[in-house]
């Protein structure tokens, strides 16, 4: 019995229960989800052979790693989309001990295991570690890639050098993003250079070299290929406001605009809590310095990246930062001395009721419900129908889910074996409707993922032909469908 | 004594200085976004805005250039003997107390030196100034009872000077038990022919002894830590009233200790600048007081230090004062408007609640763009406050400087009707009792936001405006909390040190 109680009380137990725990909400949440356009994308793109997939992928503006491997395990354990999240559950599942392990090795039992926590029910994570991407493996391998930089930096042992290496290298894989996380970990060392051994700070940058000379030939493959496919969703200049609600993610989530917007309006609180920080003797170590920097850094990089260069902002792409969030976090939290319980269990309520309201609400804005699209396509839709999809790229998840007669179309029209999406121009729009319309009956009009066009389409058709219905599966997911012609053929 | 380690903790900082510029050049951008680049609301609420955060911007660049360098210490010779008169200054006080501070100083390790207890308890009306005098002579020491009152301590200390002829004079509070080596650490900086005063901290060995006294002990250590030490730059650093050596030609230079103003020390110092005389601060514990242990006593003390201060701001300005340096009277100008906060906290607390009530706010612009400009801006000051007090400023004692508010406007509202105020020794026993009704404001504006907070939620829902007020209001409302703890008759933890993390 004795045995036993110890065993309920020991990390290993508690860690397992954690995990055990997040991945049943995450597949009971999750699993039965639609297809969402990028999961389908990553479907479609690993159903290819290997060498075709490095092509795909490199126009896709990705690194290869995640698909490779997600080609080899659908290929060993079937196709179906469940069998690709899984993949990503494991990944995510995983990122729960390892967080736990690099909040032990730099602080304690206590701020570890809140950390893992956070981790477990985090919205944001669980979200992606159900999702058939990249984003739970890139997070996975930005802990174990910190794990090994603060072990250098704290052990100095041979096995940590050898581990920094590969997580790197397999970081720099999985998401080109991963290089931030680099870049913030050698503006570590220039800033902490006085504390860094000279010899460790010179094995620093011959690995440094050493993982550009081996990301080299990708870099060439992809300057070789020429351009991208124009696969990748518009993305618009961000603001402040993106920043904000990137933070106000990692803590619930993607929850409906009202209640987002009134999470991000609280931030003055966020203020007393830097307050009550101010306790005496409680210094910020080293390593709680590494953690804020890996937590802001990477985001304002990218943020003014996007200002000054090209938009590429996207909350998930930034996911890697959030272990290193979590932890600052769960530090603070633990300099605030007997309030920091009920703080913990409040912020883990708050964080647990966020997930479940994401994964159960329709109105979850990043809900992407094609299969629901696809069902109702298939019920209306005849032979003698067109269905029209735009933004092109939409057309993997309608592909994977409908089943129907019609024939199926997207505006602009492209032609995936040549790769390219065209652009679109306004001026060829009536060619192309007429193009696709031939002498069917009907059109139905689906419309997800705006380009910067969207609108254009829709009100040439609303001009041109009269809407018969129209129905929404989601947020920023519409069909719409025309009648074309009343006399019988 | 407890907390030995935290006796000179505070006096070892010295903070980056691309942090320092960094803070400055973030507080300059929130402050020029916010006047210049956000959408102005109601143009009366802007200006209250935009008044406070002038301050605001006042009191970084201040502590900033203050803190600058804190490392900057004058040198000094130890082969001064010159004789000393050391003044243990007795309103009153107990006679242990006394008696404790007379024994140390008498211990001291000087060759030529010869202890005082300047007793004002006649002119004071204190029963024990006769136990005063015996004390003196069971101990051997000297005795100046004044028969004639008037200047408060500065009159006693003027009435010290004249009855004795030593160069150099010591002032001790009642309180303030020097050590062994405090003549031995301070009188070799006279050395310098134009060296007038050497000040040391003001330590409080009581910082433990009450919720009260840890608070005003850790507002204390920004101040004789960081602070002082930064006076150095360029001399300026003033007198505390106690724990100090002065050179007589230097007071008398000046017309003696000042007796017309509250804050006599700080006034005097001023007037002994302007002469073109020298200070230093020595960052050293040399001797140890005692701090205000109950809520009243910490008021009291608050108000003196606030309306002195404030005096020389719209009485003696040094601004226009000839004979300062620019940074003397940079220096001057940035500890005594301090006192000014209460006015902007009081601004700044209003904003939330008329948008509660009225809808009306300073600036339009969204939420979140005015966290970008400010989040920086207050995250690098706070981390700048800790560096500099190398980790000993605490959530009380910024409360306790935030929730004095009320105590500072009173003070600026008695400085401009020139309301008569008479100075008063703080206690050096803990009053006990409920001292709750000098919270009252702070009670009051947590149940106007309360109610704010719900009428504006009825009215308007959670619009992002609501939220964020709201939040203000909140951060407010938890910014007086530790305030009104220490008035409340509940027992606290009177210190709590943190264990260090890994």
């Amino acid at each position: 019995m004795e045995k036993l109680n110890t065993f309920f009380r020991s990390t290993a137990f508690q860690l397992l229960a954690l995990m055990v725990g997040s991945a049943l909400l995450s597949y009971f949440l999750f699993n039965g989800q639609s297809l969402r356009l990028d999961e389908a994308q990553s479907l479609w793109q690993t159903s290819r052979s290997p060498v075709a997939i490095l092509s795909i992928v490199a126009k896709d503006v990705h690194v290869p790693l995640y698909h490779m491997m997600l080609h080899y395990w659908l290929a060993f354990f079937g196709t179906s989309i469940s069998t690709a999240r899984i993949l990503s559950l494991i990944f995510y599942i995983l990122t729960i001990p390892a967080i736990y392990l690099l909040g032990k090795k730099v602080y304690n039992h206590k701020i570890a295991m809140f950390a893992a926590f956070l981790t477990a029910c985090s919205p944001f994570l669980t979200w992606y570690g159900s999702e058939a991407r990249m984003y739970s493996l890139l997070t996975l391998v930005a802990v174990l890639n910190q794990l090994a930089f603060l072990s250098i930096l704290k052990d100095r042992k041979q096995s940590s050098w050898v581990g920094y290496f590969f997580s790197s290298l397999l970081g720099m894989f999985t998401h080109y993003l991963f290089f931030t996380q680099l870049l913030v970990q050698a503006i570590y060392l220039i800033v902490k250079r006085r504390k860094v051994r000279r010899k460790t700070g010179w094995t620093f940058v011959g690995m440094y070299s050493v993982l550009a000379a081996l990301f080299l030939p990708w870099v060439l493959f992809v300057i070789h290929l020429g351009s991208a496919s124009g696969t990748r969703p518009l993305l618009e200049t961000p603001t402040t406001v993106n920043v904000f609600n990137t933070f106000a993610q990692f803590f619930v989530g993607f929850q409906v605009d009202s209640l987002n917007t009134a999470v991000v309006s609280l931030w003055p609180l966020a203020v007393l809590f830097i307050f009550f920080a101010l306790q005496r003797n409680q210094r910020m170590s080293e390593e709680t310095q590494y953690f804020m920097m890996a937590s802001f850094l990477p985001i304002v990089i990218v943020y003014l990246f996007s200002l000054a260069v090209e938009p590429f902002y996207l909350s998930r792409y930034l996911i890697f930062v959030i272990p290193s969030f979590y932890l600052a976090i769960s530090w603070l939290f633990s300099t605030y001395g007997k309030p920091a319980l009920y703080l913990r269990i409040g912020l883990f309520v708050i964080m647990l009721i966020a997930l479940i309201g994401q994964g159960i609400s329709v109105r979850t804005p990043i809900r992407e419900d094609y299969h629901a699209a696809s069902d109702y396509l298939t019920q209306v839709m005849t032979g003698r129908d067109v269905m029209v999809v735009s933004a092109p790229f939409t057309i993997y998840p309608i592909e994977y889910y409908y089943h129907g007669a019609a024939s199926m179309q997207t505006l602009p029209i492209w032609d995936r074996v040549s790769g390219t999406i065209p652009a679109f121009n306004a001026a060829d729009l009536p060619a192309m409707v007429k193009q696709i319309n031939g002498d069917h009956d009907r059109t139905c009009l689906l419309l997800s993922y705006d380009q910067g066009y969207e609108k254009t389409i829709f009100q040439y058709y609303e001009k041109h032909f009269q809407q018969i219905k129209h129905q929404v599966f989601s947020p920023d997911l519409s069909v719409y469908c025309y009648q074309l012609r009343y006399d019988p053929l | 004594m407890k907390h030995g380690a935290s006796k000179t903790h505070f006096l070892q900082t010295q903070v980056p200085r691309q942090l320092l510029a960094f803070n400055i050049l973030a507080s300059l951008a929130y402050f020029l976004l916010l006047a210049f680049h956000f959408a102005i609301g109601n143009k009366y609420l802007f200006a209250m805005l935009l008044f406070g955060e002038v301050f605001h911007l006042w009191q970084v660049i201040g502590f900033t250039l203050t803190i600058w360098n804190t490392e900057c210490n004058p040198k000094m010779k130890s082969t001064i003997t010159d004789p000393v008169a050391v003044f243990i200054t007795v309103a009153g006080e107990p006679v242990e107390i006394v008696r404790e501070t007379a024994i140390a100083a008498k211990n001291m390790e000087y060759p030529n030196f010869d202890v005082y207890l300047l007793n004002d308890g006649y002119v004071a009306k204190k029963e024990n100034w006769q136990a005063i005098e015996a004390l003196a002579k069971e101990l051997g020491i000297q005795c100046v009872t004044r028969k004639v009152p008037g200047g408060a301590k500065a009159g006693n200390i003027n009435n010290g000077l004249r009855e004795t002829t030593a160069p150099f004079m010591v002032v001790f509070d009642a309180d303030h038990v020097p050590h062994k080596d405090f003549l031995e650490k301070t009188m070799g900086y006279f050395s310098d022919p134009k060296m007038a005063f050497v000040q040391s901290p003001q330590y409080y060995a009581n910082n433990d002894a009450s919720y009260v006294a840890g608070g005003a002990w850790e507002q204390q250590e920004l101040f004789f830590g960081p602070i002082c030490k930064g006076k150095n730059q360029n001399s300026s650093a003033f007198m505390c009233g106690t724990n100090m050596v002065v050179r007589r030609t230097a007071i008398e230079e000046a017309g003696g200790m000042c007796e017309f103003n509250i804050a006599e020390d700080f006034l005097t110092s001023l007037f002994i600048h302007e002469k073109g005389w020298k200070s230093v601060y020595v960052p050293e514990v040399l001797a140890e007081g005692l701090a205000p242990e109950d809520f009243l006593s910490y008021s009291k003390q608050q108000f003196r230090w606030a309306r002195g201060s404030l005096e020389v701001i719209f009485r003696y300005n040094p601004l226009f004062r000839k004979g300062l340096t620019f940074m003397q009277k940079f220096q001057y100008l940035a500890s005594a408007s301090y006192y000014l906060s209460g006015v902007i906290v009081l601004l700044n607390a209003l904003l939330p609640l008329i948008f509660f009530f009225t809808g009306a706010a300073p600036i339009t612009t969204s939420t979140m763009a005015l966290a970008a400009a400010f989040l920086p801006y207050i995250i690098l000051t706070l981390y700048n406050l800790q560096l500099s007090s190398n980790f000993t400023y605490t959530f009380r004692s910024l409360s306790f400087s935030i929730g004095s508010f009320v105590i500072h406007i009173q003070a600026v509202l008695a400085v401009l009707f020139k309301q008569k105020s008479s100075f008063t020794v703080t206690s050096k026993t803990q009053l006990t009792g409920n001292f709750l009704y000098l919270v009252t404001p702070h009670l009051v504006y947590i149940a106007l936001s309360l109610i704010g907070i719900t009428y504006a939620i009825t009215v308007h829902g959670f619009t992002p405006a609501v939220v964020t007020n709201a939040a203000w209001a909140l951060l407010n409302c938890g910014m007086f909390i530790p305030f009104i703890l220490a008035a409340s008759p509940l027992k606290l933890t009177p210190n709590r040190e943190t264990e260090v993390t890994a």
